[in-house]
């Protein structure tokens, strides 16, 4: 039979705003947590993390529980393609000499290090932080690519059709 | 696959939304099955035709894929 329509918008809302929240209070607080013990700062941005990724995971099994075929065919394809598009489109990005520069420039901002090319002694902060950013990146790109994809096989699947009958 | 969809739809006065709600899917859903853009499973197909109050062959016709 097709999907049962289930209606868990409060909820779905409620874990939405903790998805916005758990990285927004750390983005927030990075003034204050720089004046802060490493160790508390990696146990507050993972708890953030784990937070986040925790709500995130819930709300898409309520949403996915709320999808007719259709919308699953949507889902399947747009982010089997827009993972691999996302993480291919920063992999060229860094690529790209005024995009690496800004990355680099903005990493040693958040990591308040002066000199970002000691290479033979990297600062470990800046390390993590480029790390995070990268990770962040990826996933942000990701999600981006995969909003555009399920807009296309909207688009597409909802074009007039061939052979009106 | 070929589908009836449209002339049944017509024939009813109904919307694709209406047929949407009857069979508990998306309008978009719909729109696509209508329009030969996505095949249905076959539980919606058969939920379809209960809604059309006919056979699944009176609504469907499968084709042989054109290879």
């Amino acid at each position: 039979m097709p999907s049962p329509r289930k209606s868990g918008a409060p909820l779905q809302m409620a874990l939405l705003a903790v998805m916005i929240l758990a990285p927004l209070s750390v983005l927030i607080a990075i003034p204050w947590l720089k004046e802060q013990p490493d160790d508390f700062v990696f146990l507050y941005s993972g708890i953030a993390a784990a937070v986040t990724v925790a709500s995130a995971f819930a709300n898409s099994i309520l949403s996915d529980r709320q999808l007719d075929e259709w919308q699953r065919s949507n889902a399947r394809f747009s982010s089997q393609w827009g993972w691999a598009a996302g993480a291919g489109i920063v992999a060229l990005l860094i690529a790209v000499p005024p995009f690496r520069d800004w990355m680099v420039a903005t990493v040693a901002d958040v990591a308040d290090v002066a000199d970002v090319a000691d290479v033979a002694d990297p600062d470990q902060q800046l390390v993590i932080l480029a790390f995070t950013f990268g990770f962040g990146g990826v996933v942000l790109a990701q999600g981006l690519c995969t909003v555009v994809l399920s807009i296309v096989w909207t688009t597409w699947k909802s074009r007039p059709a061939r052979d009106p009958s | 696959m070929k589908n009836k969809i449209r002339v049944l739809r017509a024939e009813r006065k109904w919307s694709q939304a209406e047929l949407a709600e009857r069979v508990s899917v998306s309008r978009n859903s719909i729109n696509s099955i209508e329009n030969g853009h996505f095949e249905p499973s076959l539980s919606l197909a058969f939920a379809i035709a209960h809604a059309f109050e006919s056979k699944i062959e009176a609504v469907f016709e499968w084709e042989k894929p054109v290879r």
